[in-house]
């Protein structure tokens, strides 16, 4: 995991998408990686693949990357948890 | 690549290599779809003119002053992000994460016909359909 520090508005909106994402009925885990301080990854894992899960899960993430594109540029994956061989941090 | 034209040329180009994979291997014929995409998103870079620091990006992410947080040399997926509405935005970095996921982790699911679909959708934004 990368040790950079964000700036405070995107670790107060982080807070708030992770919470968004983790509400989404199929999530079963976010994990975030900053590998410097302006740059963002995030993996959403599903519990199962699901189309519309997959969608609203980007969906957010975009409007979130939108928000914040001055701060940060933000990349998003989005895998099944059954089959994800990436470690994933709570 | 520069200007609209051949940008769309390379778009036309990968997108029939992503039609050629798509029955046999639909999780890598994602791949060049979203180059396909990309090149579209160029095409239309070039065509609303955007500052010459944005038309032509030539990375995926910005790079940006370490000390400032500002961007430096911009990537595409943020000048969509910065100029586009939000479907396009969405639809391009959905299709990004799947041609992601699929050279590195997680390939998509099922035959992808959703990220195609998403790939329609920034086609029809680049190149509007005629009505006749």
């Amino acid at each position: 995991m990368g040790t950079g520090r964000c700036t405070m508005a995107v670790e107060d909106g982080l807070y708030k998408l992770d919470h968004q994402l983790r509400m989404i009925n199929g999530v079963a885990d976010v994990a975030t990686d900053f590998p410097n301080p302006h740059e963002l990854h995030l993996i959403v894992a599903l519990f199962d693949y699901d189309w519309d899960v997959r969608q609203l899960a980007i969906e957010l993430v975009d409007d979130f990357a939108r928000e914040h594109v001055q701060d940060v540029t933000v990349l998003v994956e989005v895998v099944d948890a059954a089959g994800a061989s990436l470690p994933l941090s709570a | 690549v520069s200007g609209e034209a051949d940008h769309l040329i390379r778009s036309n180009e990968a997108f029939a290599a992503a039609r050629l994979l798509r029955g046999a291997h639909p999780s890598w014929a994602v791949v060049p779809l979203f180059y396909s995409a990309m090149h579209l998103m160029h095409a239309r870079f070039d065509l609303d003119q955007l500052s010459a620091d944005q038309r032509h990006p030539g990375q995926h992410k910005s790079y940006r002053d370490p000390s400032t947080g500002q961007v430096a040399k911009w990537g595409t997926l943020d000048v969509v992000r910065t100029v586009y509405p939000r479907h396009i935005s969405s639809a391009y970095s959905s299709l990004f994460s799947a041609s992601t996921a699929a050279r590195y982790s997680a390939p998509i699911k099922g035959d992808g016909a959703r990220l195609w679909a998403e790939h329609q959708v920034i086609s029809d934004f680049v190149v509007p359909p005629t009505s006749s």
